[in-house]
């Protein structure tokens, strides 16, 4: 086992904490954490998928740099709408805020 | 032809222009009439092109698409598909003015307009196809607009569950020829109908494969043409308004799987199993339908049943095998197209002025009504075939022809479908305008639909009254060598069956002795005939105990694990990842 496949493994179980912890946690704000575990999951299997001979090429570092940006901005505009549901619903609990189902 | 392209534009002139109804939506009148003017123009067009035709040159003209697999879009337009594209957008443009009246003051009409437009632009667009694969992208188009255009008035449930129906039963065909084209396409290669029928003439294409596959491509006709065992959505499809009934049942959606037998003919004609499945299909549809017409209450649903027979007669004709059959069911389409459309129409300014569809509600409206009822009495003379209306040149040829090809049994069963139609037409025509006003035509005070609403009405009884004599032209449109003939046995059948089938509806219903609510009561199998006619043969009940109710319980166990909340809704999808990554650890 050479050390591509070991952080490719440390990504799938990064990927895998994170999809649990949104399928698990009753609190948005978590939600959006395991969320953004999910995407280093992601960007560690992209830089790993990139390595050569164990070197980082130019290629997957800079996908790696563009996946972290278009990341921080999603989870600001997460965060933003945990503050307009919470003031909406005075819940953070996804299990309640179900109205939009019905 | 003066206009270029005009192959092309067509079909494709309704497509573009229906972004313009959705902008000129503020203006009611000139949307409307703009939709109107469109179908006016494709028209001119088809008849154009026609005349082209008819001159001696066909048309075909084609662009590379997916030339890796040598596919191409194909314009053919050759006599049959000339004709039917004149009769498509003739009926439609009467339709489309028609509804300036009928539907003036409904909600959602740029919706209706576009969609109809869209109809009649795929179904011209699916009769000038090159091949099958394009005929199949338009036969589809064709199917969700009748779709939607059934169910228009989306508040009701019915009409949501007709059109859901329609498009759900005509689905079970379209798998059909879709398999069937492919299967035909992975073994020779083509789909184009020109080299397809050339391989089939030539011997190349195994017997055993034409008849396959044509059989499968027939179950896609039998959906959209609705034939029995597939006929259950279009009594359904009722429920939308009658201006979109005319349209599927006369130009459009019900033409378009006599189209698809026809223009496969030199390809499967070869199989005689194709040819006498074909035939019998059509038989025993027009003689269920017909006999299913003559009990319903619906004013709709009497001429819905009479098109499901009407389109078995052409099936029939088509059995028989010869260029002399092949011409009389595309004659009988057209005359059909004609006759319907005026029945429709008619039975819809009824519709609309008085608000019901149930027969025992009118009466008497003869006087109300006059122009309608000349209407109404027209589409009947000739749905019965009365000289020297259309239906009687058309049905005739299809009587004669089945018995020039020796079919006489077949023939036979004809005659008795000519004398139910006679029967169930006059029956409609004397429950609803003559005998007794009923009460609500005397509470509404009753009078004429407006002029846009009469004068197709009009146009379509001098139609019917002289596209019987266009026989001979059309049949040297279509390329007929053969000469046709009415022979007097025939005509004199065709007579005798129309007096047997007046006669009764002119004793029960015209003078009521005897009585027909007591004929039931005294005579047991007749009101058990009855019951079961009602109840369509019990065909929807099957279906509904053998494929509804089945999947719907399945649907329902399934929908349990659907909880509403999104995280549990993602816990097996948890389950699956954790279980590939253990795999994973566990084969590194």
């Amino acid at each position: 086992m050479n050390e591509q496949q070991l952080l490719q493994i440390f990504a799938a179980i990064l990927f895998i904490s994170g999809f649990g912890t949104i399928t698990t946690t009753k609190n948005l704000v978590k939600m959006i954490m395991g969320f953004q575990v999910m995407i280093w999951g992601v960007n560690l299997a992209l830089f790993a998928g990139g390595l050569v001979n164990g070197q980082a090429t130019l290629f997957s570092t800079s996908l790696v740099v563009l996946s972290i940006s278009v990341g921080a901005s999603v989870e600001a505009l997460a965060l933003s709408l945990t503050i307009l549901v919470f003031r909406r619903y005075g819940t953070l609990n996804p299990w309640e805020i179900r109205r939009l189902a019905h | 032809m003066i206009i270029q392209y005009a192959e092309w534009l067509v079909w494709a002139l309704p497509f573009i222009s229906i972004p313009f109804v959705l902008l000129l939506s503020r203006w009611h009148k000139v949307r409307d009439w703009f939709a109107a003017i469109v179908i006016a123009i494709t028209f001119l067009l088809s008849v154009g092109l026609l005349l082209d035709v008819q001159s001696g040159h066909e048309i075909a003209s084609s662009i590379p698409w997916l030339s890796a697999y040598g596919f191409t879009v194909t314009v053919h337009v050759d006599g049959l598909a000339a004709f039917l594209a004149v009769v498509v957008n003739s009926l439609g443009f009467l339709i489309v003015v028609y509804s300036q009246g009928y539907m003036g003051h409904e909600r959602g009409l740029p919706r209706y307009y576009s969609l109809v437009m869209l109809f009649i632009g795929a179904m011209t667009g699916l009769v000038f196809a090159g091949n099958f694969l394009q005929l199949y992208i338009f036969w589809e188009i064709v199917g969700i607009c009748s779709a939607f255009l059934i169910s228009f008035w989306y508040d009701r449930p019915e009409a949501v569950r007709a059109g859901l129906k329609a498009f759900l039963v005509t689905r079970v065909g379209d798998a059909g020829l879709l398999i069937g084209f492919v299967w035909l396409y992975t073994q020779t290669g083509t789909i184009d109908f020109q080299k397809l029928s050339a391989m089939a003439s030539q011997g190349i294409i195994p017997l055993s494969l034409l008849t396959a596959t044509g059989l499968l491509i027939f179950t896609g006709a039998m959906g959209k043409s609705a034939q029995v065992p597939l006929h259950v959505w279009l009594p359904d499809a009722m429920e939308g308004p009658t201006t979109v009934s005319a349209l599927i049942h006369a130009a459009t959606m019900v033409n378009a799987g006599v189209y698809l037998v026809a223009r496969t003919y030199p390809i499967f004609s070869l199989s005689s199993t194709w040819l006498t499945t074909v035939g019998w299909v059509g038989l025993i549809s027009a003689l269920l339908a017909a006999t299913l017409a003559t009990v319903t209450m619906d004013i709709k649903r009497v001429l819905a049943y009479s098109t499901i027979s009407q389109l078995g007669l052409m099936f029939a004709a088509l059995g028989t095998g010869t260029q002399g059959g092949w011409f009389a069911s595309q004659f009988h389409l057209m005359s059909q197209g004609y006759f319907k459309a005026l029945g429709f129409l008619a039975a819809g300014s009824i519709i609309h002025m008085l608000g019901t569809r149930d027969m025992n509600d009118m009466g008497g409206l003869r006087k109300r009504m006059p122009l309608t009822f000349i209407a109404f009495l027209f589409a009947t003379l000739a749905l019965c075939g009365v000289p020297p209306f259309v239906g009687f040149w058309s049905k005739d040829l299809i009587i004669s022809e089945l018995s020039l090809a020796n079919m006489n049994v077949q023939a036979v069963l004809v005659v008795v479908v000519s004398m139910l139609s006679a029967y169930y037409m006059f029956r409609a025509l004397f429950k609803v305008f003559f005998g007794s006003e009923g009460k609500m035509a005397v509470e509404k005070d009753l009078h004429e639909a407006p002029k846009v609403m009469t004068i197709p009405l009009i146009i379509l009884c001098a139609g019917v009254l002289v596209l019987g004599f266009t026989e001979g032209s059309a049949a040297s449109l279509l390329g007929l060598s053969a000469h046709l003939t009415l022979e007097w046995v025939t005509v004199a059948s065709s007579a005798v069956a129309i007096l047997v089938g007046f006669t009764p509806a002119y004793f029960v219903f015209y003078l009521a002795r005897p009585d027909p609510r007591k004929l039931t009561e005294e005579h047991g199998w007749l009101a058990s005939l009855r019951q079961a006619m009602l109840a369509g043969y019990w065909f929807d009940a099957v279906y509904l105990a053998v494929f509804v109710r089945p999947f719907s319980k399945i649907s329902n166990a399934v929908r349990s694990i659907q909880t509403g909340v999104l995280a549990k809704n993602l816990w097996p999808m948890l389950a699956i990842l954790l279980i590939i990554m253990l795999w994973l650890v566990l084969t590194l």
